[in-house]
């Protein structure tokens, strides 16, 4: 079971329209309960394994979901994609690429390094909206996943 | 060089040849001088001989007329030869120059002497008035024959010079001829010796202009060689600038196809998000006009996102790899049709398949194709009361042709050249919305599948596309 104080989504994001957007439309889903946000790939970094800021969150503590942008300042989403998947305390993390790059090689890439999906988001803001609801509901509510640190 | 060998011993011996000539050409002239100077001499010498003589007879002519008369008067031939005779022997002694004439001659001094002796006794007798023995003196023919050896002597003297003088002629003439022939044979040699130094003039000149041409043609194949060299070198050079260049250019394409994906897409989402989100919460407190603001921004955000998707999509066409298998062309198009909300409940469709031959090809390409062009036909119907859309398949060259009709509002056939080209649109933007990339998509699929897309339409009256694709390479 999560602590109380455990976040259930991680949302990497560095363009405040998207992440407002985002947000938005997490909150009309009911699924924005409880959100970290990290601007940059060092800051979600820091974040999920417990460095800096967060030097007191136990790493055990992880995020139901990381919804992850690709092209970040400092740390390229690519990176931190790296590291989350290469730790074996934080491979099991569902990470959801969402990123405006249809770019085959970033699929690619992606997939390689063990993303959990990978979506496009829309120019369409209602494709946009809806894409993040679903992905919220299916990994949040529907998504079984292995109990942290077991 | 062999030849040049030959041509030079040639050379020398007719110049050896030529100095013979010359030299026997002198020896003649020499035989041809001495001939007319010995012939000179040899008639004098008869002369002479012939003077002493004369003079001999005419002091015994003297001495008879004294003799017969006692006049001193006719002493005076015989006076004038008496002191001379003998000079003049011995000057003919020294100017014959033949041992022969020169033995008379020695035989003749003892008979001049003895008759100059014989001449004197008789004219001492006469003056003495001994006239007996004067007449015994002349009786006795002592003074005949002294004088008649003489005469032969002489004669023979003059007989030898004539002789000699006879056979010089004969010298003088034989040598003539000779000078002449001499003179033609070294003529003719001399024209030899120009004729063999023209020729090996010319060998040589041909040989070395020979060696001049083969090597111009050398240089010639050596410039021509360096020529292909420096092309090649310069071919190779603009090549790999060229390739260079094209993977720059790659490059680029792909930094700004990664651009155009990735950063020009988040704006237009930003204003069609925040767009959104003022209609959501602001829309009741907008005044109408407002309201059809907002839906005019959105719906401009939306047709420039479907550019930029469409946009990029025809562009990495060029560069995505084909993955190409055997296609049930009736499922294919079944998806399509489903995809696109077949069979459109909304609107009255009259939609017609037939039976389509498998085609070969990458599936999600061509399912684009299927896509894009049966978007167009329920497009460009919509305007009927009742639409009429067939898909199907004919004969055309031997390849399966498939096509869509429709019966839309067509096109003026005279813009067919430009119905595939990006962003060419045919109709007002109000009438049928469009990005104005479809065809060209389509184009480019099925030209990358080696076929070939054609329509046939007419101004309210319907088109119908038209697509061929290359057969299975492989059975």
């Amino acid at each position: 079971m999560n602590e109380p104080t455990a976040v259930e989504l991680l949302l990497v994001e560095d363009d405040p329209k998207d992440l407002e957007l985002a947000l938005r439309s997490l909150r009309k889903a009911n699924l924005a309960n409880r959100i970290h946000i990290a601007r940059d790939g060092a800051e979600a970094l820091d974040y999920i394994f417990c460095e800096g800021p967060h030097s007191a969150r136990r790493i055990t503590d992880a995020p139901r979901l990381i919804l992850l942008d690709l092209k970040l300042p400092k740390i390229d989403g690519l990176d931190v994609l790296k590291r989350i998947k290469a730790d074996p305390r934080t491979k099991t993390i569902p990470v959801v690429v969402l990123t405006s790059s249809k770019e085959q090689s970033d699929v690619i890439a992606s997939y390689q390094l063990g993303v959990n999906s990978y979506i496009v988001k829309p120019v369409n803001f209602e494709q946009f909206s809806q894409s993040v609801r679903e992905l919220g509901l299916f990994w949040l509510i529907l998504n079984q996943p292995p109990k942290a640190g077991g | 060089m062999k030849r040049n060998l030959r041509v030079t011993a040639a050379l020398a011996g007719a110049v050896l040849l030529v100095l013979f000539g010359v030299a026997a050409l002198f020896w003649v002239f020499g035989q041809i001088d001495q001939a007319a100077s010995a012939r000179q001499h040899s008639r004098l010498v008869a002369m002479r001989a012939a003077d002493f003589l004369a003079s001999l007879i005419d002091a015994e002519t003297g001495q008879r007329g004294f003799a017969l008369t006692g006049d001193d008067a006719f002493l005076e031939p015989y006076l004038a030869v008496r002191g001379r005779v003998s000079g003049q022997l011995g000057e003919l002694r020294q100017l014959t120059k033949l041992e022969e004439s020169r033995r008379h001659l020695d035989a003749v001094r003892p008979l001049m002497d003895a008759k100059m002796g014989e001449l004197a006794r008789s004219i001492q007798m006469r003056r003495s008035g001994d006239m007996a023995a004067v007449g015994a003196l002349v009786a006795s023919g002592e003074g005949k024959r002294s004088m008649d050896s003489i005469r032969t002597e002489i004669g023979r003297v003059i007989e030898i010079e004539n002789l000699a003088f006879e056979r010089e002629v004969a010298r003088f003439e034989t040598n003539l001829r000779r000078l002449f022939v001499g003179i033609v044979a070294v003529s003719l040699c001399f024209l030899l010796l120009g004729a063999l130094a023209a020729n090996l003039y010319y060998r040589n000149n041909e040989h070395r202009l020979r060696n001049l041409e083969v090597a111009r043609d050398i240089e010639e194949r050596r410039k021509a060689d360096e020529t292909v060299r420096r092309l090649n070198a310069e071919l190779e050079q603009r090549v790999i600038e060229r390739t260079a260049e094209l993977k720059t250019a790659n490059t680029e394409l792909e930094a700004f196809s990664y651009s155009v994906s990735h950063d020009l897409r988040t704006p237009v989402r930003a204003i069609d998000g925040y767009t959104q989100a003022v209609l959501e919460d602001y829309g009741p407190q907008l005044p109408a006009e407002g309201l059809r603001f907002l839906q005019t921004i959105r719906h401009s955000a939306r047709h420039l996102g479907a550019l930029i998707d469409n946009l990029l999509a025809f562009a990495q066409l060029k560069q995505q790899e084909l993955n190409k298998h055997a296609i049930d062309t009736n499922a294919l198009a079944r998806t399509a049709l489903d995809e696109l909300g077949a069979p459109w409940p909304s609107r009255q469709v009259d939609l017609r398949v037939a039976d389509l031959p498998p085609s070969f090809g990458d599936p999600a390409l061509l399912k684009q194709v299927w896509l894009n062009l049966i978007s167009n036909a329920l497009k460009y119907t919509n305007k009927r009361d009742r639409a009429e859309i067939e898909i199907g398949c004919l004969k055309d060259n031997g390849a399966d042709a498939y096509f869509v009709r429709d019966n839309g509002t067509g096109f003026d056939m005279r813009y067919a050249d430009k119905l595939f080209g990006v962003f060419q649109r045919f109709h007002r933007a109000e009438d049928y919305e469009g990005t104005g990339v479809g065809l060209a998509i389509v184009q480019r699929i099925v030209s990358r599948h080696g076929g070939r897309i054609w329509a046939d339409a007419a101004v309210d009256r319907g088109a119908t596309f038209n697509f061929t694709l290359e057969k299975e390479t492989k059975s």
